[in-house]
């Protein structure tokens, strides 16, 4: 089925170079919807977005306009307001926003201009991921630009507006892309997520009412306010509409990101703008939405991509980072890569969390190097079981679902076939696809306790 | 307006603002823990205290204007949240026993243990660790875990504390306590996931004065007290409740004792007086006098006597000097010894001259917390301006020192619990002049050499009493260990010198017999006993307020 032909919105223009000056923005008539949203009532604004229907890029797929909603009246909790811009772009396979923030940054900053006036704040923060030098120094000098444009600064495009925006560089933890440790790490603490409730939207930072949103989600705020709600809801489904940027890696032969309309099919997601599989070889298994979504099989490959299509495929959107897979992928050690990041990433703070992620790669590393244990995957399944909604946040859940997906036959009964991988390695106490030799030497036990492994 | 709900379909009341897991403590429920600490702020990390909340059900939906009612929201659906973060509400059900609940600790318990070192035999914490009593109550009874355990560093995070990270369980206490009441901040978590332990930062040593408190919190055996390392299994340790008399803050601890010598000092939980702290200069008090220095022997002349014979000629002594009589405290002895004091000089004469030793004041401390540490290193100051008069206090040894360098007193007695306070120069000079100097004193000082009749005294830890700290609260010290030799305490002493007197003492009371006696003396004691003053102490009477509790 032919794709509809679709006009790029959010990286109209992110791909003509010099498009990070302010010069380039503004010949294409930007600002333009700052000066719009200026003149239109916060509560105007909220409701607009509220009715385009558009839902929060980070992951979990918020509606944008009815978080907003949530920050309390001046009355009821005085004092400042705060927007945070969640740029900490962190889940693996993921890599939209780079592209906004590298590519059209003034975008990014007129969604904040927008935003900021909707909610009623006077200062925000671009939390970007420590890793992104060369988006921080870009950002740095589209602020810059914008203060000596009057863009931000105490009069915004001329009106009584006032705006500060600060660039902030995170020092490369991924758990810092959950909103609340965000916030923890901005305050300048060590990256613990906090307890919700209180949400942000009333206890944020510094303790204030505070926004965050990613920057996809931004920049979909200008091109909402200029073409208005209706034709926002006219692209993609109508449930969950507006523009998106895929990402897809892993095996397929053109890795890279693509904006289309919500409700993209995998396969055209790969087939049609990736260039197929990589080596032309058969497909094994999808990631959906960034490491942490459950895997899909290769017959799910016409589901479209959406929040509310992958829910009915018990997987999710989460950040459109498609991971492609082909058969030269063994399971385990997939998993166990995937699972030694968690692991490396866990902040420590809950238990479950801190020591199920070790465990988990720890038990992993075992089955693939040869050390499989026939209850293994019955106590993977308790661990996983322990750890999921028994934390502060949900990077347990994160860290359990890609192994449940795989190994939870009963509620993911259409992946059998990675189970039945994992299976062979415990049965034949190898990696039948060779991808590891069989190394793994069973810690010496005397008198019930442990001894450190003897290396040979 | 109290909040009521119910635990395990008991009905229980709390506070607006107070979260489930305090109020299930308080009313009994077994909720294990190991981050809570109610004098920290919360932090909810070790997951331990999850229970099943069922939020109270909506309120019914209104009638709509046209008379149609809406259909009713659906009931509450119970989920599985920590007690000690989940405020408490109306009409809330939890459930603290389920299945979902029992199997969430028994996972809990199993992660907490699966890096754990279980080097139970050779930690300090082992008989008072929370991890050996949830593990027991709430643990697996086998391993799952087949991997290898990664040990963390074991070092010295200051003088007197040192960290065995593989044991840390990561609850932060330690960190939250030096950020929210010592205020210093030196401890904090380094490293990521199961790499997690805490530690103090290069070059900045964890020596703050209320360090040790660190090992307390510690709900394992991570932070452990250098000065009890290794000293003593704590299920052989006998526990007893007494005071710390270090400074005037009167701070309440619990003494550990084995075999009559004290191994340790913990501070005991009093929201009145020291929350649940103590500093480190008082927790090592105890160290502070060796046994080996201690005077055990009563003497007269200088030559070693019974202590009967020495109470005999002491009276004998006092009794003869007639007017010539003046009397020396210190503000480290308890009341009652300060009352039995006052009460013996003014027999002898009732116009003697009394005065006080009192020891040098340090600096006053205040931590972020509210701790303090007072410049008054002398316990019972209080006490002795209630039953000596301010004015005996404020003037200190002068008053005496003065009436014996105008040769008005020829015979002088001192009765300190103090270790050795420096006489004065002033009095120094007088006591050339004392023809008779009878001494109840516990370790050799400049005065004790001077003495011709010494009567070897005791340690506040080795008597009944009570003090009064600078919050004028009347707080009860206990005998911890036995005296030593002939050592008696002042209070009994100075009975037996009563008991000289021509008419007789009352015999040889006990300290609530002395303390009821002193209540029905001093107005600020006031019908108090012992009993009503209780393990955490009560304030001194006003004059306008009434006891509490008739006797």
């Amino acid at each position: 089925m032919p794709l509809p032909p679709y006009e790029p919105v959010l990286l109209r223009h992110a791909n003509q170079p010099g498009m990070h000056t302010l010069e380039a923005y503004l010949s294409h008539g930007g600002y333009g919807a700052a000066r719009k949203a200026l003149a239109m009532k916060p509560a105007e604004l909220i409701q607009l977005v509220k009715d385009s229907g558009l839902r929060g890029r980070g992951g979990a797929g918020f509606p944008t306009g009815l978080k907003w909603s949530f920050v309390p009246p001046p009355d009821r909790v005085p004092g400042p307001r705060y927007l945070c811009v969640n740029a900490d772009e962190s889940e693996p396979g993921t890599f939209k926003d780079r592209y906004i923030m590298e590519g059209d940054p003034h975008l990014l900053l007129e969604g904040i201009v927008i935003t900021c006036r909707a909610i009623g704040a006077n200062v925000a923060y671009i939390y970007i991921r420590g890793e992104f030098a060369l988006g921080a120094k870009i950002l740095e000098r589209a602020v810059e630009e914008a203060y000596r444009h009057g863009a931000l600064g105490q009069s915004v495009l001329g009106t009584d507006f006032r705006l500060d925006v600060t660039v902030h560089r995170g020092a490369g933890a991924y758990i810092c892309g959950e909103e609340t440790s965000l916030l923890t790490s901005l305050e300048g603490n060590r990256g613990y997520p906090r307890i919700k409730p209180p949400f942000p939207a009333v206890v944020g930072a510094f303790g204030q009412p505070t926004i965050i949103n990613n920057v996809e989600t931004l920049a979909n705020v200008p091109p909402i306010v200029e073409r208005g709600a209706a034709w926002f809801k006219s692209i993609g489904p109508a449930d969950d509409p507006g523009p998106k940027i895929y990402c897809v890696s892993g095996h397929v032969k053109k890795p890279g990101y693509v904006e289309h309309a919500m409700g993209l099919p995998l396969r055209a997601l790969i087939h049609d703008f990736a260039g197929g599989i990589l080596d032309d070889r058969p497909l094994k298994a999808i990631i959906p939405g960034g490491s942490s979504s459950q895997w899909l099989t290769p017959d799910k490959i016409d589901t479209p991509l959406g929040f509310e299509s992958l829910k009915k495929v018990r997987t999710m959107f989460g950040s459109a980072g498609t991971i492609v897979m082909n058969d030269s992928v063994c399971v385990v050690d997939a998993l166990w890569n995937i699972l030694r990041f968690y692991a490396h990433e866990s902040c420590g703070q809950c238990t479950p969390c801190r020591e199920g992620s070790g465990w988990l790669a720890k038990i992993f590393e075992r089955i693939e190097l040869g050390g499989g244990r026939e209850d293994d995957i019955a106590n993977v399944l308790d661990i996983c079981d322990n750890m999921r909604g028994k934390t502060i946040c949900v990077f347990s859940d994160a860290t359990a679902m890609p192994v449940q997906s795989v190994l939870d036959v009963k509620n993911y009964p259409d992946n059998g076939a990675f189970r039945a991988e994992v299976e062979e390695h415990i049965r034949r106490k190898c990696c039948p696809m060779g991808k590891h030799k069989p190394t793994h030497v069973a810690p010496v036990r005397q008198h019930g306790r442990i001894s450190p492994r003897l290396v040979v | 307006m109290p909040i009521t709900f119910t635990i395990d379909g008991r009905q229980v009341t709390g506070e607006r603002g107070e979260t489930v897991l305090p109020v299930a403590i308080r009313n009994g429920f077994e909720v294990p823990y190991f981050c809570y600490h109610p004098g920290l702020s919360l932090s909810g990390n070790c997951r331990m205290c999850l229970v099943r909340v069922t939020p109270p059900p909506p309120p019914p939906p209104k009638p709509a204007p046209d008379g149609s009612v809406p259909p009713a929201p659906p009931p509450p659906r119970p989920m599985l949240v920590i007690g000690c973060m989940t405020q408490i509400a109306d009409g809330m059900v939890v459930e603290t026993g389920t299945p979902d609940v029992l199997k969430a600790r028994q996972g809990v318990m199993e992660f907490e243990l699966i890096n754990h070192p279980l080097d139970c035999p050779t930690c300090d914490q082992a008989g008072e660790c929370y991890l050996q009593n949830h593990s027991y109550d709430h643990g697996r009874s086998h391993g799952r875990f087949y991997e290898e355990r990664h040990m963390k560093h074991t070092k010295a995070l200051g003088p007197n504390i040192s960290l065995w990270g593989s044991r840390c369980i990561v609850c932060t206490r330690c960190v939250r306590f030096t950020d929210e009441i010592s205020g210093t901040g030196e401890i904090c978590v380094v490293n990521r996931g199961d790499h997690s332990v805490v530690d103090v930062f290069p070059g900045r040593p964890l020596d703050n004065p209320l360090s040790m408190c660190t090992e307390d919190v510690c709900p394992v055996g991570a932070l452990i007290s250098e000065d009890f390392k290794f000293q003593a299994r704590v299920w052989f340790t006998k526990t007893e409740k007494t005071l710390c008399a270090s400074c005037s803050a009167g701070c309440n601890v619990d003494a550990d004792t084995v075999r009559e010598g004290i191994v340790r000092l913990k501070p005991r939980e009093n929201t009145d007086v020291n929350d649940w702290w103590m500093c480190d200069g008082g927790r090592l008090s105890y160290k502070s006098q060796p046994a080996a220095a201690r005077l055990i022997q009563a003497r007269v002349d200088g030559k070693p006597a019974t202590r009967a014979e020495a109470v005999r000629e002491a009276w004998s002594r006092l009794s003869a000097a007639g007017g010539g009589i003046a009397g020396l405290a210190s503000l480290w002895n308890t009341n009652e010894e300060l009352f039995l004091f006052r009460r013996l000089l003014r027999i002898l004469s009732p116009d003697a001259d009394l005065g006080v030793l009192e020891q040098a004041p340090g600096p006053r401390q205040q931590f972020k917390g509210g701790f303090v540490i007072q410049a008054d290193r002398n316990p019972n100051r209080g006490g002795a301006r209630e039953i000596l008069g301010g004015s005996a206090v404020e003037a200190g040894a002068s008053a005496v020192a003065r009436a014996v360098a105008l040769g008005k007193v020829s015979t002088l007695l001192v009765i300190n619990a103090a270790p050795a306070p420096a006489p004065s120069p002033e009095l120094d000079a007088a006591l050339e002049k004392v023809r008779t100097l009878v001494m109840i004193d516990v370790l050799p000082s400049p005065l004790s050499k001077r003495a011709h009749i010494l009567l070897p005294g005791t340690m506040h830890w080795e008597q009944d009493g009570t003090f009064v700290n600078a919050d004028g609260r009347v707080q009860r010290i206990r005998p911890v260990v036995t005296a030593p030799g002939d050592a008696l305490p002042a209070m009994d002493i100075l009975q037996e010198l009563f008991n000289q007197h021509p008419p007789g003492g009352s015999g040889l009371l006990s300290g609530d017999g002395v303390f009821r006696q002193l209540g029905a003396d001093v107005a600020a004691f006031r019908e108090m006993t012992y009993r009503e003053v209780g393990d955490r102490g009560i304030p001194l009477r006003t004059a306008a307020a009434e006891p509490a509790v008739r006797s």
